[in-house]
Protein backbone atom coordinates (compact mmCIF):
# COMPACT_ATOMS: atom_id res chain seq x y z
CA UNK A 1 0.00 0.00 0.00
CA UNK A 2 1.46 3.22 -1.13
CA UNK A 3 1.98 5.91 1.52
CA UNK A 4 -1.07 7.34 2.44
CA UNK A 5 -1.47 10.72 4.97
CA UNK A 6 -4.21 11.55 7.30
CA UNK A 7 -6.79 12.80 5.30
CA UNK A 8 -6.67 10.60 2.34
CA UNK A 9 -6.91 7.76 4.76
CA UNK A 10 -10.01 9.48 6.60
CA UNK A 11 -11.25 10.12 3.06
CA UNK A 12 -11.35 6.79 2.50
CA UNK A 13 -13.16 5.54 5.74
CA UNK A 14 -16.00 8.16 5.11
CA UNK A 15 -16.85 6.07 2.56
CA UNK A 16 -16.45 2.26 4.15
CA UNK A 17 -17.43 2.86 7.55
CA UNK A 18 -20.20 6.04 6.98
CA UNK A 19 -22.20 3.86 4.87
CA UNK A 20 -24.88 3.41 7.90
CA UNK A 21 -26.09 7.24 7.26
CA UNK A 22 -28.45 8.36 4.07
CA UNK A 23 -26.23 10.81 1.84
CA UNK A 24 -22.95 11.84 0.87
CA UNK A 25 -23.79 15.16 2.48
CA UNK A 26 -24.58 13.18 6.01
CA UNK A 27 -21.34 11.51 5.89
CA UNK A 28 -19.33 14.42 5.21
CA UNK A 29 -20.89 16.19 7.86
CA UNK A 30 -19.93 13.72 10.45
CA UNK A 31 -16.47 13.38 8.95
CA UNK A 32 -16.07 17.54 9.91
CA UNK A 33 -17.05 16.34 13.18
CA UNK A 34 -14.60 13.55 13.32
CA UNK A 35 -11.76 15.80 12.36
CA UNK A 36 -12.86 18.65 14.91
CA UNK A 37 -12.19 15.63 17.39
CA UNK A 38 -8.93 14.57 16.04
CA UNK A 39 -8.20 18.26 16.51
CA UNK A 40 -9.28 18.69 20.13
CA UNK A 41 -7.63 15.96 21.31
CA UNK B 1 -41.75 17.23 37.45
CA UNK B 2 -45.25 17.60 36.15
CA UNK B 3 -43.97 20.36 34.04
CA UNK B 4 -44.13 19.21 30.19
CA UNK B 5 -41.05 18.86 27.93
CA UNK B 6 -42.83 21.56 25.99
CA UNK B 7 -43.86 24.11 28.40
CA UNK B 8 -40.30 24.17 29.72
CA UNK B 9 -39.05 25.10 26.12
CA UNK B 10 -41.27 27.15 26.13
CA UNK B 11 -40.50 28.92 29.29
CA UNK B 12 -36.87 28.97 27.93
CA UNK B 13 -37.98 30.81 24.85
CA UNK B 14 -40.51 33.77 25.97
CA UNK B 15 -37.52 34.60 28.80
CA UNK B 16 -34.98 34.35 25.83
CA UNK B 17 -37.45 36.91 23.85
CA UNK B 18 -37.74 39.38 27.06
CA UNK B 19 -41.48 38.53 27.48
CA UNK B 20 -42.44 36.98 31.03
CA UNK B 21 -42.73 33.51 30.99
CA UNK B 22 -44.98 31.57 33.84
CA UNK B 23 -42.16 31.10 36.38
CA UNK B 24 -38.49 31.90 36.21
CA UNK B 25 -36.30 28.84 33.85
CA UNK B 26 -33.83 26.61 35.54
CA UNK B 27 -31.12 26.04 33.67
CA UNK B 28 -28.99 22.44 35.32
CA UNK B 29 -25.33 22.78 34.02
CA UNK B 30 -23.87 19.27 34.91
CA UNK B 31 -20.95 18.11 33.34
CA UNK B 32 -18.89 15.71 34.94
CA UNK B 33 -20.06 16.45 38.59
CA UNK B 34 -23.35 13.67 37.37
CA UNK B 35 -20.79 10.68 37.38
CA UNK B 36 -19.91 11.40 40.84
CA UNK B 37 -23.52 11.90 41.90
CA UNK B 38 -24.07 8.99 40.74
CA UNK B 39 -20.97 7.47 42.47
CA UNK B 40 -19.67 6.04 38.71
CA UNK B 41 -16.46 6.19 37.28
CA UNK B 42 -15.35 6.74 34.01
CA UNK B 43 -13.68 3.61 33.93
CA UNK B 44 -16.96 1.51 34.12
CA UNK B 45 -18.12 4.00 31.28
CA UNK B 46 -15.17 3.20 29.04
CA UNK B 47 -16.22 -0.55 29.85
CA UNK B 48 -20.34 -0.04 29.45
CA UNK B 49 -20.67 2.67 27.14
CA UNK B 50 -24.58 2.46 28.59
CA UNK B 51 -23.26 3.31 31.87
CA UNK B 52 -23.09 7.52 30.90
CA UNK B 53 -26.75 7.68 30.21
CA UNK B 54 -27.14 6.00 33.73
CA UNK B 55 -25.14 8.78 35.22
CA UNK B 56 -26.24 11.51 33.38
CA UNK B 57 -29.26 11.00 34.34
CA UNK B 58 -28.98 10.49 37.62
CA UNK B 59 -29.33 14.32 39.11
CA UNK B 60 -32.16 14.67 37.20
CA UNK B 61 -34.27 12.28 39.50
CA UNK B 62 -33.47 14.65 42.39
CA UNK B 63 -32.83 18.07 40.79
CA UNK B 64 -35.33 20.19 39.19
CA UNK B 65 -34.22 22.16 36.14
CA UNK B 66 -36.15 23.45 33.02
CA UNK B 67 -33.22 22.49 30.77
CA UNK B 68 -29.53 20.82 31.03
CA UNK B 69 -26.61 23.14 29.16
CA UNK B 70 -24.85 19.57 27.78
CA UNK B 71 -25.54 16.06 28.09
CA UNK B 72 -22.86 13.18 28.68
CA UNK B 73 -19.14 13.71 28.35
CA UNK B 74 -17.71 16.06 25.41
CA UNK B 75 -13.81 15.74 26.51
CA UNK B 76 -13.49 12.18 26.33
CA UNK B 77 -10.05 10.61 27.53
CA UNK B 78 -10.97 6.96 25.23
CA UNK B 79 -11.06 8.84 22.49
CA UNK B 80 -7.84 10.52 22.93
CA UNK B 81 -6.11 7.40 24.30
CA UNK B 82 -7.26 5.42 20.89
CA UNK B 83 -5.15 8.12 18.72
CA UNK B 84 -2.41 8.00 21.32
CA UNK B 85 -2.76 11.52 22.58
CA UNK B 86 -2.82 12.20 26.66
CA UNK B 87 -4.91 15.56 25.94
CA UNK B 88 -7.80 14.58 28.16
CA UNK B 89 -7.11 12.05 31.14
CA UNK B 90 -8.97 10.79 34.14
CA UNK B 91 -8.16 12.04 37.31
CA UNK B 92 -7.44 10.74 40.25
CA UNK B 93 -11.23 10.85 41.66
CA UNK B 94 -11.52 8.33 38.64
CA UNK B 95 -14.58 11.00 37.67
CA UNK B 96 -13.33 13.93 36.69
CA UNK B 97 -11.25 14.69 33.21
CA UNK B 98 -8.26 16.78 33.19
CA UNK B 99 -7.23 18.62 30.17
CA UNK B 100 -3.28 18.92 29.55
CA UNK B 101 -2.47 22.13 27.61
CA UNK B 102 -2.77 20.93 24.07
CA UNK B 103 0.02 23.56 21.99
CA UNK B 104 1.40 21.63 18.97
CA UNK B 105 2.04 24.40 16.85
CA UNK B 106 5.24 26.26 16.63
CA UNK B 107 5.28 30.17 15.75
CA UNK B 108 7.67 29.86 12.90
CA UNK B 109 4.78 27.80 10.93
CA UNK B 110 1.83 30.27 10.53
CA UNK B 111 2.68 30.32 6.97
CA UNK B 112 1.62 26.97 6.56
CA UNK B 113 -1.08 27.06 8.36
CA UNK B 114 -2.07 29.97 6.53
CA UNK B 115 -1.50 28.19 3.22
CA UNK B 116 -3.42 25.20 3.54
CA UNK B 117 -5.48 24.70 7.10
CA UNK B 118 -6.53 21.01 6.70
CA UNK B 119 -2.97 19.69 5.29
CA UNK B 120 -1.48 21.49 8.17
CA UNK B 121 -3.60 20.45 10.76
CA UNK B 122 -3.88 16.75 9.84
CA UNK B 123 -1.18 15.63 7.86
CA UNK B 124 1.89 17.63 10.18
CA UNK B 125 0.79 18.92 13.46
CA UNK B 126 -1.57 16.41 14.48
CA UNK B 127 0.99 13.76 14.49
CA UNK B 128 2.91 15.39 17.42
CA UNK B 129 0.08 14.36 20.13
CA UNK B 130 -1.69 11.52 18.49
CA UNK B 131 0.95 9.35 18.86
CA UNK B 132 -0.35 6.46 17.44
CA UNK B 133 -0.73 8.22 13.90
CA UNK B 134 2.93 8.00 12.92
CA UNK B 135 2.89 4.77 11.66
CA UNK B 136 2.29 2.90 8.59
CA UNK B 137 -0.49 3.50 6.09
CA UNK B 138 -2.17 0.15 7.40
CA UNK B 139 -1.35 1.52 11.18
CA UNK B 140 -2.62 4.68 10.78
CA UNK B 141 -5.46 2.85 9.17
CA UNK B 142 -6.70 1.25 11.86
CA UNK B 143 -5.50 4.01 14.85
CA UNK B 144 -8.69 6.46 12.40
CA UNK B 145 -10.82 3.45 12.28
CA UNK B 146 -11.67 2.60 15.61
CA UNK B 147 -11.58 6.34 16.60
CA UNK B 148 -13.88 6.67 13.99
CA UNK B 149 -15.88 3.72 15.50
CA UNK B 150 -15.60 5.44 19.32
CA UNK B 151 -16.89 8.58 17.65
CA UNK B 152 -19.80 6.39 16.16
CA UNK B 153 -20.28 5.14 19.24
CA UNK B 154 -20.43 8.33 21.71
CA UNK B 155 -22.83 9.88 19.01
CA UNK B 156 -24.86 7.10 19.66
CA UNK B 157 -25.16 7.37 23.11
CA UNK B 158 -25.61 11.04 23.46
CA UNK B 159 -28.78 10.49 21.00
CA UNK B 160 -30.13 7.71 23.41
CA UNK B 161 -29.26 10.13 26.21
CA UNK B 162 -31.39 13.35 25.18
CA UNK B 163 -34.16 10.90 24.38
CA UNK B 164 -34.05 9.84 27.78
CA UNK B 165 -34.39 13.45 29.48
CA UNK B 166 -36.54 14.13 27.32
CA UNK B 167 -39.09 11.36 27.54
CA UNK B 168 -38.65 10.09 30.95
CA UNK B 169 -37.51 13.31 32.90
CA UNK B 170 -39.00 16.06 30.40
CA UNK B 171 -35.46 17.74 30.33
CA UNK B 172 -34.36 19.15 26.80
CA UNK B 173 -30.91 19.51 26.30
CA UNK B 174 -30.00 23.50 24.99
CA UNK B 175 -26.71 23.02 23.43
CA UNK B 176 -27.22 21.80 20.24
CA UNK B 177 -24.80 22.38 17.36
CA UNK B 178 -21.60 24.25 18.23
CA UNK B 179 -20.42 27.79 16.82
CA UNK B 180 -16.46 27.45 17.74
CA UNK B 181 -14.46 30.80 17.49
CA UNK B 182 -12.04 30.44 15.01
CA UNK B 183 -9.61 31.85 17.28
CA UNK B 184 -10.28 29.95 19.86
CA UNK B 185 -9.25 26.80 17.49
CA UNK B 186 -5.58 28.32 17.65
CA UNK B 187 -5.91 29.19 21.45
CA UNK B 188 -7.23 25.64 22.61
CA UNK B 189 -5.64 23.06 20.18
CA UNK B 190 -2.86 24.67 18.54
CA UNK B 191 -0.91 27.73 20.14
CA UNK B 192 -2.12 27.42 23.77
CA UNK B 193 -1.98 30.32 26.00
CA UNK B 194 1.19 31.40 26.25
CA UNK B 195 1.80 30.89 22.53
CA UNK B 196 -1.36 33.23 21.31
CA UNK B 197 -0.04 35.56 24.22
CA UNK B 198 3.47 36.13 22.72
CA UNK B 199 1.86 36.04 19.26
CA UNK B 200 -0.97 38.43 19.76
CA UNK B 201 2.34 41.07 20.31
CA UNK B 202 4.76 39.70 17.90
CA UNK B 203 3.07 37.76 15.01
CA UNK B 204 -0.32 39.88 15.11
CA UNK B 205 -0.26 39.85 11.12
CA UNK B 206 -0.01 36.00 11.09
CA UNK B 207 -2.29 35.68 14.23
CA UNK B 208 -4.97 37.72 12.15
CA UNK B 209 -4.42 35.91 8.84
CA UNK B 210 -4.36 32.30 10.31
CA UNK B 211 -7.98 33.03 11.80
CA UNK B 212 -9.49 33.77 8.83
CA UNK B 213 -7.84 30.67 7.05
CA UNK B 214 -9.44 28.58 10.44
CA UNK B 215 -13.07 30.59 9.40
CA UNK B 216 -13.89 27.85 6.97
CA UNK B 217 -13.49 24.68 9.47
CA UNK B 218 -15.55 26.44 12.35
CA UNK B 219 -18.37 27.16 9.67
CA UNK B 220 -17.97 23.59 8.04
CA UNK B 221 -18.19 22.05 12.01
CA UNK B 222 -21.07 24.31 13.19
CA UNK B 223 -22.82 22.26 10.30
CA UNK B 224 -25.48 25.29 9.05
CA UNK B 225 -26.32 24.47 5.01
CA UNK B 226 -25.54 27.21 3.28
CA UNK B 227 -28.37 26.93 0.91
CA UNK B 228 -30.95 26.63 4.12
CA UNK B 229 -33.01 29.56 5.13
CA UNK B 230 -33.73 28.45 8.40
CA UNK B 231 -32.66 26.49 11.80
CA UNK B 232 -34.61 25.80 14.75
CA UNK B 233 -35.42 28.09 17.42
CA UNK B 234 -34.85 25.79 19.15
CA UNK B 235 -32.14 23.70 20.75
CA UNK B 236 -29.29 26.93 20.66
CA UNK B 237 -26.33 26.56 18.75
CA UNK B 238 -23.53 27.06 21.09
CA UNK B 239 -19.94 28.64 22.08
CA UNK B 240 -17.66 27.94 24.89
CA UNK B 241 -15.92 30.95 25.16
CA UNK B 242 -12.32 30.63 26.25
CA UNK B 243 -9.58 33.14 24.81
CA UNK B 244 -11.99 36.53 25.26
CA UNK B 245 -11.12 36.84 28.80
CA UNK B 246 -7.58 37.43 28.40
CA UNK B 247 -7.98 39.76 25.45
CA UNK B 248 -8.31 43.70 25.62
CA UNK B 249 -11.26 45.17 23.75
CA UNK B 250 -8.77 46.36 21.18
CA UNK B 251 -7.53 42.92 20.62
CA UNK B 252 -10.81 41.45 20.90
CA UNK B 253 -12.30 43.61 18.08
CA UNK B 254 -9.50 42.85 16.21
CA UNK B 255 -9.16 38.95 16.35
CA UNK B 256 -11.94 37.18 17.82
CA UNK B 257 -14.66 39.62 16.74
CA UNK B 258 -14.48 39.55 12.79
CA UNK B 259 -14.93 35.67 12.17
CA UNK B 260 -17.01 35.06 15.06
CA UNK B 261 -19.85 37.56 14.07
CA UNK B 262 -19.72 36.32 10.66
CA UNK B 263 -20.18 32.50 11.87
CA UNK B 264 -22.73 33.67 14.63
CA UNK B 265 -24.88 36.06 11.97
CA UNK B 266 -25.94 33.04 9.83
CA UNK B 267 -27.52 31.62 12.78
CA UNK B 268 -29.17 34.46 13.35
CA UNK B 269 -30.82 35.05 9.85
CA UNK B 270 -32.14 31.76 9.79
CA UNK B 271 -33.74 32.03 12.98
CA UNK B 272 -31.69 30.25 15.63
CA UNK B 273 -30.40 31.45 18.70
CA UNK B 274 -27.30 31.43 20.36
CA UNK B 275 -26.32 30.58 23.95
CA UNK B 276 -22.50 31.94 24.75
CA UNK B 277 -20.72 30.72 28.10
CA UNK B 278 -18.82 33.67 29.12
CA UNK B 279 -16.15 32.29 30.83
CA UNK B 280 -13.76 34.76 33.03
CA UNK B 281 -14.96 37.87 32.88
CA UNK B 282 -16.79 40.27 29.98
CA UNK B 283 -17.51 43.42 31.91
CA UNK B 284 -15.17 45.55 29.34
CA UNK B 285 -16.65 43.70 26.47
CA UNK B 286 -20.38 44.82 27.23
CA UNK B 287 -20.31 47.01 23.54
CA UNK B 288 -20.10 43.25 22.50
CA UNK B 289 -23.15 41.84 23.77
CA UNK B 290 -25.15 45.03 23.52
CA UNK B 291 -23.91 44.97 19.78
CA UNK B 292 -25.53 41.23 18.98
CA UNK B 293 -28.88 41.26 17.94
CA UNK B 294 -31.90 42.12 20.59
CA UNK B 295 -33.21 38.65 21.86
CA UNK B 296 -30.30 36.57 19.56
CA UNK B 297 -27.94 35.40 22.54
CA UNK B 298 -28.51 33.71 26.26
CA UNK B 299 -24.91 34.86 28.22
CA UNK B 300 -24.30 32.59 31.02
CA UNK B 301 -22.47 34.60 33.34
CA UNK B 302 -19.38 32.92 35.25
CA UNK B 303 -16.73 35.63 36.66
CA UNK B 304 -18.63 38.69 36.04
CA UNK B 305 -21.23 40.40 38.96
CA UNK B 306 -24.59 39.30 37.13
CA UNK B 307 -26.67 42.29 39.25
CA UNK B 308 -24.15 44.74 36.70
CA UNK B 309 -24.06 42.69 33.69
CA UNK B 310 -27.93 42.68 34.24
CA UNK B 311 -28.12 46.74 34.10
CA UNK B 312 -25.23 46.86 31.33
CA UNK B 313 -26.35 44.30 28.86
CA UNK B 314 -29.38 42.76 30.34
CA UNK B 315 -32.09 44.29 28.21
CA UNK B 316 -30.30 43.54 24.84
CA UNK B 317 -29.17 39.53 26.13
CA UNK B 318 -30.91 37.19 27.89
CA UNK B 319 -28.68 36.38 31.18
CA UNK B 320 -28.26 32.75 32.64
CA UNK B 321 -26.13 32.26 36.46
CA UNK B 322 -26.30 34.17 39.54
CA UNK B 323 -25.93 31.09 41.85
CA UNK B 324 -22.53 31.10 43.39
CA UNK B 325 -20.78 27.70 43.26
CA UNK B 326 -19.32 28.72 46.46
CA UNK B 327 -22.27 29.50 48.43
CA UNK B 328 -23.82 25.99 47.25
CA UNK B 329 -21.04 24.47 48.51
CA UNK B 330 -20.32 26.15 52.06
CA UNK B 331 -23.30 28.28 52.38
CA UNK B 332 -26.31 27.14 54.66
CA UNK B 333 -29.86 25.94 52.41
CA UNK B 334 -31.24 28.96 54.46
CA UNK B 335 -28.91 31.51 53.30
CA UNK B 336 -28.50 29.90 49.79
CA UNK B 337 -32.36 30.73 49.69
CA UNK B 338 -31.89 33.80 50.64
CA UNK B 339 -29.28 34.37 48.16
CA UNK B 340 -31.47 33.00 45.30
CA UNK B 341 -34.30 35.17 46.22
CA UNK B 342 -32.23 37.94 45.49
CA UNK B 343 -31.08 37.15 41.85
CA UNK B 344 -34.51 36.62 40.93
CA UNK B 345 -35.81 39.45 42.64
CA UNK B 346 -33.23 41.40 40.77
CA UNK B 347 -32.84 39.88 37.67
CA UNK B 348 -36.03 38.33 36.70
CA UNK B 349 -38.78 41.10 36.42
CA UNK B 350 -39.33 41.22 32.73
CA UNK B 351 -37.95 38.69 31.83
CA UNK B 352 -34.36 38.02 29.83
CA UNK B 353 -33.10 35.89 32.87
CA UNK B 354 -32.66 31.79 33.60
CA UNK B 355 -31.79 30.77 37.08
CA UNK B 356 -28.32 28.70 37.35
CA UNK B 357 -25.43 28.41 39.20
CA UNK B 358 -22.47 30.48 38.22
CA UNK B 359 -20.03 27.80 37.07
CA UNK B 360 -20.63 24.24 35.64
CA UNK B 361 -20.94 21.27 37.78
CA UNK B 362 -17.89 19.29 37.48
CA UNK B 363 -16.83 17.73 40.80
CA UNK B 364 -18.92 15.71 43.34
CA UNK B 365 -17.98 18.57 46.04
CA UNK B 366 -18.55 21.06 43.95
CA UNK B 367 -21.80 21.73 45.59
CA UNK B 368 -24.02 20.61 48.68
CA UNK B 369 -26.74 18.70 46.72
CA UNK B 370 -29.42 19.35 49.42
CA UNK B 371 -28.54 23.16 48.62
CA UNK B 372 -28.71 22.60 44.89
CA UNK B 373 -31.91 21.14 44.89
CA UNK B 374 -33.11 23.61 47.90
CA UNK B 375 -32.53 26.62 45.75
CA UNK B 376 -34.26 25.03 42.47
CA UNK B 377 -37.44 23.70 44.60
CA UNK B 378 -37.45 27.51 45.75
CA UNK B 379 -36.61 29.31 42.32
CA UNK B 380 -39.21 27.02 40.72
CA UNK B 381 -42.06 27.76 43.31
CA UNK B 382 -41.02 31.38 44.05
CA UNK B 383 -39.98 32.83 40.77
CA UNK B 384 -44.07 32.85 39.35
CA UNK B 385 -44.51 35.67 37.49
CA UNK B 386 -47.87 37.11 37.79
Amino acid sequence: MEDKTVLEILDELKETELQFLPNDEAREGFMTIVKFMLLAI
Amino acid sequence: MSDSYQERIDRILTTVNHKEPDKVPILSMFGTYAIGYANGTLAEIEKDPRKEIEYFCAPHKDIYSDATLTSGIIADPLTARTVGSESYFASEDGQTIQNKENAPMLDSEYAKLIADPMDFIFNEMLQRKAKKLVGTTEEKHEVLKAMINRVITKGAIATELKEILKNEYNVPVLAGGYAYAAMDIVFDYMRGFKGISLDLRRRKDELEAAINALYDFSNKFMGIDPTSTSVPEFPFYATMMHVPTFLSPKQFDRFFAPTYEKLIKQIYERGGKLIIFLEGEWNNKSEFLNSLPKDFAIGIVEGDDIFEMKKKVGDNITLAGGMPVNLLQFGKKQECIDYAKKVVDECAPGGGYIFTSNRELISKGDVNKENLIAVNNFVHNYGVYK
